[in-house]
């Protein structure tokens, strides 16, 4: 058995500010070439145990105890924004950046820099602006990146959080290049099992600051299956979707799209909305492949933003909805956009929603937070529960089961149904179709976009 | 390939020159020539040049405007030829108006040819090979570069997140909330840097160039024509100190 890389003993951790969890009692080795998925419900301690691997945690305002070896001199480290893992305005020099330090001369650089392109199955030449990458294609390259150094083991704390179907799959798929070649140990904290089951060896359950659970993935899914469910964990084949009821005949309609067409930005492709009536009950879905416009044709519809033709009516209001002021505008319906958090206006999670609205979408103990430090996930559950608290007639939802954990996906499902049975309506743009199946009567197809 | 590409270091040397060359006098003659030389210098480097017209406008009409006041507010000297209140014209006026004209096209101009020519990597590169700029501090300023554009889209998403709360999008709230974002980001991205090396000490520099012999050219050409242009002006009595 070869030296472990990484080495917890009896290791325990007190943190001192509030944005991390506690662990307690972490015993655990990472040896070279394993491949390790650590999950567990939001905010159990994953990501503090993952950047504890990293040497990221404070070593100065916490409290240790118990003992922690690094025997690595270099890690690679991948986070969730993908905006956030690219430092440099091209391909070439984010890589280079990390090459530069771990070789010595120039050609062993741009050989390096190949090297890491080639394993992550990168295209775009190294001349290429990363502002223009996608979402996937920006964590593609921060896995590039991280293996520019050659490090004995690389960290991703949920790289597709934040990601649609389409560019998961890119990242999965520079992942399992990766692994495939068994040279680098793989450890990545994820929420959905299926997704990376098949290149995993070993499966690690955080919960309340304690690992639960510890072994081959195989032997952990099948023996401790009802305790992962109970966690919240996302069991491969367990969730089952309920469908979702129809709405009542004869309700009235809230609102008419008609003719409309508009663009994110004035650089932007142009977008185009299909004509509907949406009625008291009802959920439509916007579903489209990724920038075909769904966000766009949803910020329209919610009067966040202007269209260049067409009209928007709340049956009702006679003004157009992008012409109401903010505070009449949430008084009829409410957004809750992809990242809720650049709308917080305080400093703590408690004075952005009420106690009960929080606790039915299954946010809870969070309450002193600042509401920047959630995760992608609370953010959206916190945006759900400020914008229910409001009692909208309309509920506008961008992606709202991203990062999302079995069971808030669940909270998520029965709350917003509880919003539909009190006559409200939604439409929502997702890429989830577990979401779709459980949730919508009528998809409408984005995708119509021209220049 | 590439070493036929100008330096980026002697084209921001090149450009920087007109600037510290017209503080010294101010008349039209000076910046006028030494304004020639280095358009023309940096021109005849840079690989297929283009002209960027809407740059070039753009310093045109704020020369225009700079030399409008000062022909407006001149001191007084020769013929006076209108006075209002504050408002004198005079000889001097037409003199001072023409100067500042050329002196604001004399640095504008070369600054917006180079705009696009300049790779920060290889001018950051070679002052931190050359001892010039603390490496940390060098990094520091390019990543932040990086950061520019993901700022000003925060701010757009901060609008529509604002408007969707129901909270006002006026221009100073929203500045709060992305600075809020930003350092946080500014934080995760350090973190992010540390992990890859950014405090490593032994750094292949693979961006640094040496100087090529049309670098040298480019400096040296540049200072000369400063020179040169100084001299020109003293010999015909176009003088007028300004320091």
């Amino acid at each position: 058995m070869s030296a472990a890389l990484i080495e917890f003993d009896d290791w325990s951790i007190w943190l001192a500010g509030a944005d991390d969890s506690a662990l307690r009692n972490v015993s655990l080795r990472i040896r070279p070439g394993e491949r390790v998925l650590i999950t567990g419900p939001s905010g159990g301690g994953k990501s503090t145990l993952l950047r504890a691997m990293a040497g990221l945690h404070d070593t100065d305002s916490t409290h240790q105890s118990g003992e922690l070896k690094r025997d690595v001199t270099t890690v690679g480290f991948v986070g969730q924004e993908p905006d956030e893992q690219i430092l440099f305005p091209t391909v070439g020099e984010e890589l280079e950046f990390v090459a530069e330090t771990t070789v010595s001369t120039t050609a062993k650089v741009r050989r390096r820099v190949g090297e890491a392109l080639k394993a992550t199955g990168i295209s775009q030449s190294r001349r290429h602006p990363t502002a223009n990458l996608s979402g996937g294609e920006k964590q593609r390259l921060a896995i590039a990146s991280a293996l520019a150094g050659k490090p004995p083991v690389i960290l991703l704390d949920e790289p597709t959080a934040s990601l649609d179907e389409r560019s998961t799959e890119l990242v999965v798929d520079a992942v399992a290049r990766v692994a495939d070649k068994r040279e680098v140990a793989i450890v990545l904290v994820e929420h959905h099992i299926d997704v990376w089951h098949s290149f995993v060896d070993r499966l690690i359950v955080v919960a309340d600051g304690r690992i639960v659970a510890d072994g081959k993935i195989d032997d952990v899914l099948s023996k401790k299956r009802s305790m992962l469910i109970a966690l919240g964990v996302w069991v491969p084949g367990h969730v089952t979707v309920p469908k979702p009821t129809p709405p009542k005949r004869n309700a009235g309609v809230v609102l008419t799209a008609r003719g409309i067409s508009g663009r994110r930005s004035a650089r932007s492709g142009r977008v185009v909305v299909p004509d509907f009536d949406l009625a008291e009950g009802e959920v439509i879905a916007l579903v489209g492949s990724n920038g075909s416009g769904k966000s766009t044709a949803l910020r329209i519809l919610g009067g966040l933003l202007e269209p260049d033709k067409g009209n928007v009516r709340y049956t009702g209001i006679d003004t157009a909805p992008h012409r109401l002021r903010p505070a009449e505008l949430v008084e009829l319906v409410s957004s809750v956009v992809q990242n809720p958090a650049y709308g917080f206006g305080s400093g703590r999670v408690n004075d952005e929603a009420p106690a009960h609205e929080r606790a039915a979408v299954g946010l809870k103990g969070l309450d002193s937070r600042h509401p920047q430090s959630l995760s992608g996930g609370e953010r959206r559950r916190l945006g759900l529960a400020s914008a229910l608290s409001r009692h909208p007639r309309v509920l506008f939802l961008d992606e709202p089961s991203f990062g999302q954990d079995a069971n808030s996906w669940l909270d998520l499902i029965e709350r917003l149904r509880d919003f539909l049975a009190g006559r409200g309506a939604i439409v929502v743009a997702t890429h989830d179709d577990k979401f779709v199946k459980a949730m919508a009567h009528r998809v409408i197809r984005i995708g119509g976009e021209s220049r | 390939m590439s070493s036929r590409r100008p330096h980026s270091l002697a084209l921001v040397f090149a450009s920087a020159v007109p600037a510290v060359t017209v503080v010294w006098t101010v008349d039209p003659l000076t910046p006028a020539l030494i304004g020639i030389a280095v358009v023309t210098a940096i021109l005849s480097v840079i690989k297929r040049p283009r002209i960027p017209w809407g740059r070039i406008g753009i310093v045109t009409v704020t020369a225009a405007i700079m030399s409008i006041t000062s022909f407006l507010y001149a001191n007084e000297s020769g013929s006076i030829y209108a006075e209002w209140g504050l408002i004198t014209i005079s000889d001097g006026s037409f003199d001072v108006a023409l100067a500042s004209f050329f002196r604001i096209l004399a640095i504008g101009i070369p600054a917006a040819l180079i705009l696009t020519e300049v790779e920060p990597h290889e001018f950051i590169a070679t002052t931190v090979v050359r001892r010039v700029v603390p490496q940390r501090a060098a990094l520091a300023a390019l990543i932040a570069l990086r950061l520019a554009p993901v700022i000003a889209a925060d701010l757009m998403e901060t609008r529509v997140a604002r408007r969707a709360a129901g909270l006002t999008t006026r221009f100073d709230a929203l500045v709060v909330t992305t600075l809020v974002i930003a350092i946080r980001r500014a934080i995760r991205m350090s973190e992010i840097a540390e992990v890859r090396g950014f405090s490593a000490p032994d750094r292949v520099w693979t961006s640094y160039r040496t100087f090529g012999r049309k670098d040298w050219a480019l400096v040296g050409i540049a200072l000369g024509s400063a020179g040169l242009a100084l001299l020109i002006t003293a010999a015909s009595g176009a003088w007028n100190s300004a320091i």
